[in-house]
């Protein structure tokens, strides 16, 4: 189970961010996003000429006494935001210095997820491992972030991941298409490249954090070790030289670029994050370059 | 199968730390890592799966166990008739000369024996003690099996006693020297309590059977005759009749019947002095050899002591013995006219004039010599001091002496004490000048008959033997009528020139000079021996004497005859196999060793 931090005052810090409107998706519900378009929210945006048809409680009657020609008035349109968070829990997930990767996923979806119920934007949040868990669906409002809380905190850190099924599982459970975001470490046996795939072409549009850890990146490894697969169980016994752990960095980079490449292909976006960074820092700077947030 | 070498299942224990070393050992630090996936693409492998893991390294530390039992059972040597490693102590004592129903003695079956456990063990015995006194080794586990046997077979047993407790003794710290497993004992003798490490095994040789011996051969008490002790066994109450002759005469006869296990008689002996005699008794038994004794009769000179006293009947008395002719004067008589060889001064403390050539046993009142220092008198006195195996003191009890007053006598440089009490010497002796290598002159004691209770000491008459004897520089030895076998002989002989001595066969034996006597070092062989020193000739007359009534037949011949104990040599060279087995053992370790440093070295 992740052992993660979130009180009231990483609440404060998010209160300045929003979640930029460039996300939202056409719905038939109202949202908090105002759009350059017209619909049916509070602010005005323009006039328009009357045309049969139109609700005549929405022509400006102090325009038509001066001018005599029915206008209406056009406002902008507010729209909802569909955020999905699949927090990756496998055993891979459980290890991480000075936290595990799994708390710094928890936290980074407990923070998009309550700057998203900060604007009433629907959350949907679900853990997974060898198979998905049953979502949390439709959490709007702040009153629904210790559900969120509690579920992530009492999620167990085991199984392999395989993100490919994860994906295609989450296409048949999530009829609302929007914003879905990965946390993982990316590092299972799955394909992440054909899961982002997969939510793509189901119009999802997708959010990569990469987590890793020192040791994913093969510092500290040195001398005689026994690496174990942390989901297969399977060892390999080896002697980490300076040129070892060279090419295996060589390597490593080499998976995580042509994963960034991947979402950037599919006009998805990709960040990746650190168990040494700070989570608000990842929110504030790192999906703000992204254009996530704003 | 049994194992030559079974000390070296101790190295079993190496296998202690090997395991420890296998369970404890430094392991290589591991790290969860979220997948091999990248690693595995440019390491090379050498994964095992969870199973694998577990129990892959087992067979690691089955084949080192494997090993190092290899090398054990290499080390412990084993071998299907194996035999153990031995220490075998064989009898040669007298007794063993004795003839069986079979016609063979029993040394004769008791080399059989001997030969047989040098045969069964392939690189022969660890040692061969003799058990005849002296013990002695007659081989070691330098000499080959082969050298050991005809060292075995060309014993013979010797005239002497066994001291079977030396030799057990001997045998357990030599088979503890050589890790020996088991002492063999091969005798006939019943077994001793001997030490349990290692386990002594008794191989009783012979059957009990009747025996007539000549256990003793002395002087009589009067010194005119010689009295023969006689043991017996298995002839109670039958006839016998013992023999003594000189040069093939014979001088006496008496025929005895035997009545009691220890029978006591007298012969007369020979006429002249100086006189080989032979004592033998009838019926003859199994062992000839005890039926025989051999001596030389030497007749003792008078010594004339001149009695200076006021009258003492129980110094008279004392004085009256064989060979001691005395003569009795009054102080005032003096100085007399009778030839002295000891004068004896009963509590004189008048000046007597001309003593200057005499040898004097002095109670009490002046000392003639002046040759001891005047000190004050002590009362109440007992010995408290003395050498008991001093010539003056032998066969004198002085527990019981008590003084109730001292005479003034002290030591000084000149005059040795020999008895003291708490507070004075009682007994003194001087030579005229003080050198040990003179002659003893004076014996004083130093209180008055009177005031001691030694007149009524049965050792009293023995005391003043002695003291005579001592004076006259007399010795038992010098008339004994024989000497035994096993222990050093001393024969008085005033030997200016080498010594020679000859044993009963005419051969050279061993013969050193002593301080006025000849010592023969432990001669093995009963009969007369010469003994050549200056241009003259001595015979001496050496015996075998039983020390024990029943020597025949007190041996346990109910037992079965032990089976010949398996020998064997710790430390003898591995035999072939063992050799490659260790080879291939030690070449597995280096390998293996080898292997280790490669794994370490490319990770």
């Amino acid at each position: 189970m992740p052992d993660f931090e979130f009180d009231g005052n990483d609440l404060a810090r998010l209160a300045a961010l929003a979640y930029s409107p460039a996300l939202t998706t056409r719905s038939q519900l109202a949202g908090s996003h105002r759009v350059r378009r017209a619909g049916a929210g509070i602010d005005f945006l323009d006039y328009r000429n009357y045309v049969p048809g139109d609700d005549i409680r929405r022509i400006d009657w102090t325009v038509f006494a001066r001018l005599r020609q029915p206008f209406i008035r056009v406002l902008e349109h507010e729209e909802t935001l569909f955020i999905s968070l699949l927090v990756d829990v496998s055993r891979s997930m459980a290890a991480g210095s000075p936290r595990s990767k799994a708390a710094l996923a928890c936290q980074l979806a407990c923070g998009l997820a309550a700057i998203a119920m900060s604007a009433g934007d629907h959350v949907t949040a679900a853990t997974f491992s060898d198979t998905l868990a049953p979502p949390l669906r439709n959490l709007r409002g702040r009153n629904m972030l210790p559900r969120l809380i509690s579920t992530l905190r009492l999620a167990p850190t085991s199984g392999t991941a395989d993100l490919a099924a994860i994906a295609r599982s989450f296409c048949r459970e999530v009829r609302h298409r929007g914003l879905v975001v990965i946390l993982s470490d990316c590092l299972g046996a799955g394909d992440a490249e054909s899961a982002i795939t997969t939510l793509t072409s189901a119009r999802f549009k997708v959010l990569v954090v990469q987590i890793l850890d020192p040791i994913d990146r093969g510092e500290g490894l040195t001398g005689s070790i026994r690496l174990r697969d942390s989901e297969t169980g399977r060892v390999l016994d080896m002697n980490a030289s300076d040129e070892r752990i060279r090419e295996y960095r060589r390597r490593l980079d080499a998976y995580c670029e042509n994963l960034q490449s991947a979402c950037v292909r599919r006009g998805q976006r990709y960040l990746l994050a650190d168990t040494r960074d700070a989570w608000l820092t990842l929110l504030a700077s790192g999906l703000r370059q992204q254009g996530l947030l704003q | 199968m049994t194992f030559a070498s079974p000390l070296a299942f101790w190295f079993l224990a190496i296998a202690i730390p090997i395991a420890a070393l296998f369970f404890f050992r430094v392991r290589p630090t591991e790290i969860i890592v979220p997948t091999l996936a990248l690693w595995e693409r440019f390491v090379r492998s050498s994964e095992l799966h969870g199973f694998g893991v577990r129990f892959g390294r087992w067979p690691t530390l089955l084949i080192q166990l494997l090993i190092v039992a290899l090398l054990v059972l290499a080390l412990s040597d084993p071998g299907k008739t194996r035999a153990r490693a031995s220490v075998i102590v064989l009898d040669d004592s007298a007794t063993m000369q004795t003839r069986e129903p079979n016609g063979r003695t029993r040394f004769d079956e008791a080399r059989s024996a001997a030969i047989e456990q040098i045969h069964a063990a392939p690189h022969g015995v660890e040692a061969i003690i003799l058990a005849g006194e002296p013990v002695r080794i007659l081989t070691g586990r330098a000499d080959s099996p082969a050298a050991q046997e005809s060292l075995v077979a060309a014993l013979a047993p010797r005239d002497v006693n066994a001291d079977l407790p030396r030799a057990i003794r001997l045998a357990s710290v030599r088979a503890q020297e050589s890790r020996a497993t088991e002492i063999v004992a091969i005798t006939d003798k019943p077994a001793l309590a001997a030490p349990s490490d290692p386990q002594t095994t008794w191989q009783t040789i012979g059957h009990p059977q009747p025996n007539l011996a000549i256990a003793g051969l002395r002087r009589s008490d009067d010194g005119r005759a010689i009295t023969i002790t006689l043991h017996q066994q298995g002839f109670t109450n039958e006839p016998a009749v013992a023999t003594i002759s000189a040069d093939g005469r014979e001088i006496d006869r008496e025929e005895l019947r035997l009545n009691g296990p220890t029978i006591e008689f007298d012969l007369r002996p020979p006429q002249a002095g100086d006189a080989r005699f032979e004592v033998r008794v009838e019926p003859t038994d199994a062992l000839p050899l005890d039926n025989v004794a051999f001596g030389v009769w030497t007749n003792i000179p008078t010594a004339h002591v001149l009695l200076v006293t006021t009258g003492n009947l129980p110094l008279l008395a004392a004085l009256s013995q064989p060979n001691i002719e005395v003569k009795t004067i009054r102080p005032t008589q003096w100085p007399s006219s009778q030839p002295a060889d000891v004068i004896v001064l009963d509590a004189i403390n008048a000046d007597l004039p001309d003593l200057e050539n005499g040898r004097f046993l002095v109670f009490g009142g002046r000392d003639p010599l002046n040759l001891a220092i005047n000190s004050a008198p002590a009362t109440d006195q007992r010995p408290v001091k003395w050498t008991p195996s001093h010539p003056l003191l032998r066969d004198v009890d002085l527990l019981t002496w008590r003084v109730r007053r001292t005479a003034t006598f002290g030591p000084s440089p000149k005059a040795r004490p020999i008895v003291s009490s708490q507070d004075a010497a009682l007994i003194l002796e001087s030579e005229l000048n003080g050198s040990p290598e003179a002659p003893i002159r004076e014996i004083l004691v130093n209180f008055e008959l009177k005031d001691s209770n030694l007149p009524t000491r049965a050792g009293f008459p023995i005391f003043i033997w002695n003291a005579v004897q001592r004076l006259l520089n007399r010795s038992d030895e010098q008339f004994a009528l024989s000497y035994t076998t096993g222990s050093p002989v001393r024969a008085p002989i005033q030997s200016q020139t080498e010594l020679r001595a000859f044993d009963p066969t005419g051969a050279a034996c061993d013969v050193i000079s002593e301080h006025h006597a000849a010592v023969l070092l432990k001669p093995q062989r009963a009969g007369f021996y010469r003994i050549d020193h200056d241009g003259q000739s001595r015979d001496i007359a050496i015996n075998w004497l039983p020390n024990s009534a029943g020597v025949l037949s007190d041996q346990n011949t109910t037992s079965a005859p032990v089976a010949p104990a398996s020998v064997a040599a710790l430390g003898a060279p591995l035999s072939l196999w063992s050799r490659i087995l260790i080879a291939v053992a030690a070449l597995m370790l280096v390998e293996m060793a080898l292997f280790s440093l490669n794994i370490l070295r490319l990770g």
